[in-house]
């Protein structure tokens, strides 16, 4: 399969301090990385998931490929055409070809024009004259199943199933090969989720899309992608297919996040895995493994030593000294000097669960139908 | 007068509220009839524009100022009834017999007084000098989690995380012990892992404290692991409601079980074409004559678009607003 | 069994409320203080538009036997100290006092959403140099700033547009600069750089649109600060020059025989009143209006 786009060691930095406040503050790097040394690729019909949490770095790399922001290390090639370093003006030709959809829908769409303008805006952009725009609005909301009355209102006139739609609408106007998709079922009722993501696959099968799709929403992000990856702290901490990783995941922060769905059935309600403390800041990244902090298996290797990104089963990458746990083998994190960001000493509070846990030998929620 | 012969903390009793719009009156909650029990979680789910939110700002009385309540409403909690209230005694149940937990921590604190001042504001109340308000203030951060909690009474919202405002929001609502605790969408701000631990941690506390707990959801998943007793919403009403087994394995109502059916995490086979229910929430100032849930329904017949069902008993304490319950 | 149909057109056929043209004006006119002011606006503005067509007489016209005469059927509001009709003189003070204040705001709108626009979007060392300038200009007070510039380049309605297009321009220039600041990171422009939009684009089509609505407002609040103004300077002599009207030289001829009538004085600070009030009450309305539209549908 060729591959449409692939990324490899892309790094995105942000500065968080001028020159001046960084010396005074003392940071010999007043820079932090959202997104640190990610690769990866997507085929043409391929839809490719995001995984992450807060600060993960999932929708600055989405950003990144489209040229919202500027990656500093790195290659994004798109059908071979090398992305970075372009300049704005250059990345316009191929913004025909990947197109994004953003987190909220309402406000992603310019609030004073009527939604005609906001979907015809691309032809005007690309100075497209080929092609009516008035025609292509139309045939575009039907594409997304609007009826055409949608043309003349306001985005604040729209609900968010309806906006979403003519995000939709708009990203496909100028007939991309790539759609980034940043939370596409955020803020949605359930009973509604599934009608954008029954759109998208269905536009997926006519028109051979291949989506990226930023979420954090695991439930959904099991049913719609062939392949994803999970991000923590700017890296990928695990890829593979969709199957494999909730069928056999391979490192602790995805059978955390895996545990920490919670299960629409109180019968199956257990003591579940959990991981304590909350996700370090990005300008105090931890040393050795970056999971360690929070990581039921750590031990003395973990604390010292980063891991490798590499291939623990065929098509399946993770970063951990140890793969694949045994959920019976999680204990209590040893006691570190907390850093000021607040992770919450294992024996404070009620939260000093993980020596009990551990006796009671924790059992978790793995994949789906085992 | 105490006049309750069970052991409820809040009984709701025929609670209609409408909102005065330049539509019209725009009816948001129509006979609600709920009541929590004595220590046990009541979960409150629904999608938007059901009225859950109206419903626990009911409770507490704290509409916009454009809403009716009908005169026949009851809320009537450990006895009294919230609706005949007079300030002074509204002001009491605020905070110490029934308490508050928000969506956004950040916008729940105040951003310019410190923690600490902020917790030992709500012990206004009690009969104690300063250095006691902020020993107990710092005993309740502990309880919820917070490292250090002595030296962090100082601190203001913005130095902490946001799972860690939520502890101390938490905090700051069980700090009167309240018999009630009101949680709305609680974890919706925060990360699946986050979440997970705000979630048990209010297991743990609720414990603790043996206080009631009314939760408030759009998350199915949470109300599976939270709750003992469901309550499902649809457009101001109830639909259903019963025992948490009861609800999630015996629904009786269409709209509970399309909703069931609709939540990925319950498809066990990954398929690409998810579940939906057709068609929009009611316009709630034009009512649809008939049930409020006919115009999407499968299973609907004539008389469902010719008169709105009552509650009919399904068995035990699971109820539902279907005329199929009645007639099957 | 239930039959759920996966179908991708659900709430495609829900109702879109059309918004009437010109919604906001009726939503202007509900509000009493709002009809209020447009009343008085619209009075000002045909007056002084179709003062030519409404004076009895030419402004410039003496009749010194008839001096300072108190109103009567022949002279509404009286004469002047040289028989000038007052009424005629007033209408074309207005006039004047429209043209001074919509051309120096229209330029300083122009000028500041610009400059303003520029500070915001560009680069940063853009942004502070402009903001330099901005500070400084403002730090100089109206007044004295005017007196100034006039002492040395003469007395001209040009002089006192030019100062007021200096003094106001940052002002607005600032408000600009800052709208843009916020809106530039909605994602709404993030999108439209998404898609390809340059940097033109987004400003005149995209930023501008949503900028200009408190702009407008805080406009329609310094109209009468300007009039004001320029008849504080005509009141002192340093304005218009005679035999052109200006509400201020009226009230200043006023006050020097105000022991033979007060209608001058008179005929001279109504207008002036009207003119604040009516542009003071169309601006706080329009203020209710534009804002709590965007969120009112909702």
């Amino acid at each position: 399969m060729t591959e449409l786009l692939e990324v490899q060691d892309l790094r995105v930095r942000f500065r968080t301090a001028g020159l001046v406040q960084g010396l005074l503050k003392g940071l010999d790097d007043p820079f932090i990385d959202a997104v640190m040394k990610v690769s990866f690729s997507l085929a043409a019909g391929e839809t490719f998931g995001l995984v992450g949490e807060s600060g993960s770095g999932k929708t600055t790399l989405g950003r990144a490929i489209i040229g919202l922001v500027q990656a500093q290390e790195g290659n994004i090639r798109f059908e071979g055409k090398e992305l970075v370093g372009l300049k704005d003006s250059e990345y316009r030709d191929i913004r025909r070809n990947i197109a994004m959809m953003f987190q909220d829908p309402i406000a992603s769409l310019s609030p004073r024009k009527k939604v005609r303008s906001q979907i015809a805006e691309p032809f005007k952009i690309h100075n497209i004259k080929d092609k009516d725009p008035d025609k292509e609005a139309r045939r575009l909301l039907k594409l997304v199943g609007l009826h055409e009355g949608f043309l003349e209102a306001y985005p604040h006139q729209l609900s968010g199933g309806q906006a979403r739609r003519v995000g939709v609408a708009r990203a496909l106007s100028l007939d991309p090969k790539v759609i980034i998709a940043d939370e596409p079922t955020a803020g949605l009722d359930v009973s509604v989720q599934g009608e954008i993501l029954n759109l998208m696959n269905r536009l997926q099968r006519e028109l051979g899309l291949s989506y990226l799709i930023i979420t954090h929403n695991l439930p959904v992000v099991r049913h719609v992608s062939d392949r994803l990856a999970i991000m923590y702290l700017g890296r990928f901490v695990e890829q593979g297919t969709t199957t494999e990783i909730f069928e056999k995941p391979a490192h602790p922060y995805t059978l955390g996040l895996l545990a920490a769905v919670p299960e629409p059935d109180p019968d199956k309600r257990r003591d579940k895995l959990e991981l304590e403390g909350e996700i370090p800041s990005l300008m105090n990244r931890p040393k050795g493994c970056e999971f360690h902090t929070r990581c039921p298996f750590a031990q003395e290797k973990c604390l010292n030593e980063a891991p490798e990104y590499k291939e623990v089963a065929p098509g399946h990458f993770a970063s951990c000294h140890f793969p694949f746990p045994d959920p019976a083998d999680a204990k209590a994190v040893g006691r570190h000097a907390m850093p000021e960001n607040g992770n919450i000493p294992k024996d404070s509070g009620p939260s000093g669960r993980s020596e009990e846990g551990a006796a009671m030998g924790n059992t978790m929620t793995m994949g789906r139908g085992n | 007068m105490n006049n309750t012969g069970n052991d409820h903390v809040l009984d709701v009793r025929d609670l209609s509220v409408s909102f005065n719009t330049s539509r019209g009156s725009l009816r948001a909650l129509r006979h609600i009839d709920i009541s929590v029990p004595q220590n046990k979680i009541v979960g409150i789910v629904g999608e938007s524009g059901c009225g859950k939110s109206t419903l626990i700002n009911s409770m507490l009385r704290l509409l916009a100022p454009n809403a009716e309540v009908d005169a026949q409403s009851e809320i009537i909690f450990q006895g009294d009834d919230v609706m005949k209230m007079g300030r002074s005694d509204l002001q009491g149940l605020r905070g110490e017999r029934i308490s508050m937990i928000f969506q956004d921590p950040m916008t729940a604190l105040n951003p310019v007084i410190s923690i600490g001042q902020q917790m030992s504001d709500i012990l206004y109340r009690q009969d104690l000098n300063k250095a006691q308000k902020r020993a107990r203030s710092a005993e309740m951060l502990a309880q919820v989690g917070i490292p250090d909690p002595m030296r962090r009474l100082d601190d203001y919202p913005h130095q902490f995380s946001g799972g860690m405002r939520q502890r101390i929001c938490i905090a700051m609502a069980l700090m009167m012990n309240p018999a009630l605790l009101i949680a709305d969408e609680p974890t919706t701000a925060l990360d699946v892992t986050l979440e997970a631990q705000i979630i048990h941690l209010m297991k743990e506390l609720r414990e603790k404290f043996e206080c009631s707990m009314l939760f408030v959801s759009h998350n199915l998943g949470l109300i599976a692991e939270l709750c003992d007793e469901v309550i499902v919403m649809y457009a101001g009403e109830v639909v259903e409601q019963g025992n948490v087994h009861d609800l999630f394995h015996r629904a009786q109502h269409p709209y509970t079980q399309m909703l069931l059916e609709c939540d990925p995490a319950r498809i066990a086979e990954t398929r690409r074409d998810l579940p939906t229910i057709t068609g929009s929430v009611p316009d709630l100032v034009d009512l649809p004559t008939g049930c409020i849930f006919a115009p999407r329904c499968p299973k609907r017949y004539e008389l469902c678009n010719e008169s709105p069902p009552g509650t009919y008993e399904i068995g035990g304490q699971h109820s539902a607003r279907c005329f199929k319950v009645r007639d099957d | 069994m239930t039959t759920i149909t996966p179908e991708d057109t659900a709430g495609a056929d829900a109702p879109i409320k059309r918004e009437p043209r010109l919604a906001w004006l009726w939503q202007l006119l509900r509000n009493p203080l709002g009809a209020f002011g447009l009343f008085l606006v619209a009075l000002i503005v045909i007056s002084a538009v179709g003062a030519d067509f409404f004076s009895p007489y030419d402004y410039k016209a003496l009749d010194v036997k008839n001096r300072l005469a108190s109103p009567s059927w022949a002279h509404l509001l009286g004469t002047d100290n040289l028989g000038r009709d007052t009424f005629s003189r007033i209408l074309h003070g207005g006039q004047i006092a429209l043209y001074v204040a919509l051309v120096s705001i229209g330029t300083s709108l122009v000028l500041g959403l610009a400059l303003g626009m520029l500070a915001g979007y560009g680069p940063r060392w853009l942004d502070n140099l402009l903001l330099l300038i901005f500070d400084s200009v403002r730090a100089f007070p109206v007044i004295m700033f005017a007196l100034a510039v006039i002492t040395v380049v003469g007395p001209s309605l040009e002089t006192i547009i030019g100062v007021v297009v200096m003094t106001t321009t940052p002002g607005y220039a600032r408000i600009a600069r800052n709208s843009t600041l916020s809106l530039k990171n909605n994602e709404f422009i993030l999108a439209e750089r998404s898609l390809g939009a340059g940097t033109i684009r987004i400003m005149v089509s995209h930023l501008l649109p949503n900028l200009i609505a408190p702009l407008l407002i805080l406009c329609s609040m310094d109209i009468p600060v300007v009039i004001t103004i320029e008849a504080g300077l005509s009141f002192l002599g340093l304005g218009v020059k005679p035999p052109t009207p200006s509400w201020g030289s009226i009230l200043n001829d006023g006050y020097g025989f105000i022991r033979n009538t007060p209608w001058l004085v008179i005929a001279g600070g109504i207008p002036l009143i009207l003119t604040t009030l009516g542009f003071t009450f169309l601006g706080e309305s329009l203020r209710d209006v534009f804002d709590p539209k965007l969120k009112k549908d909702r």
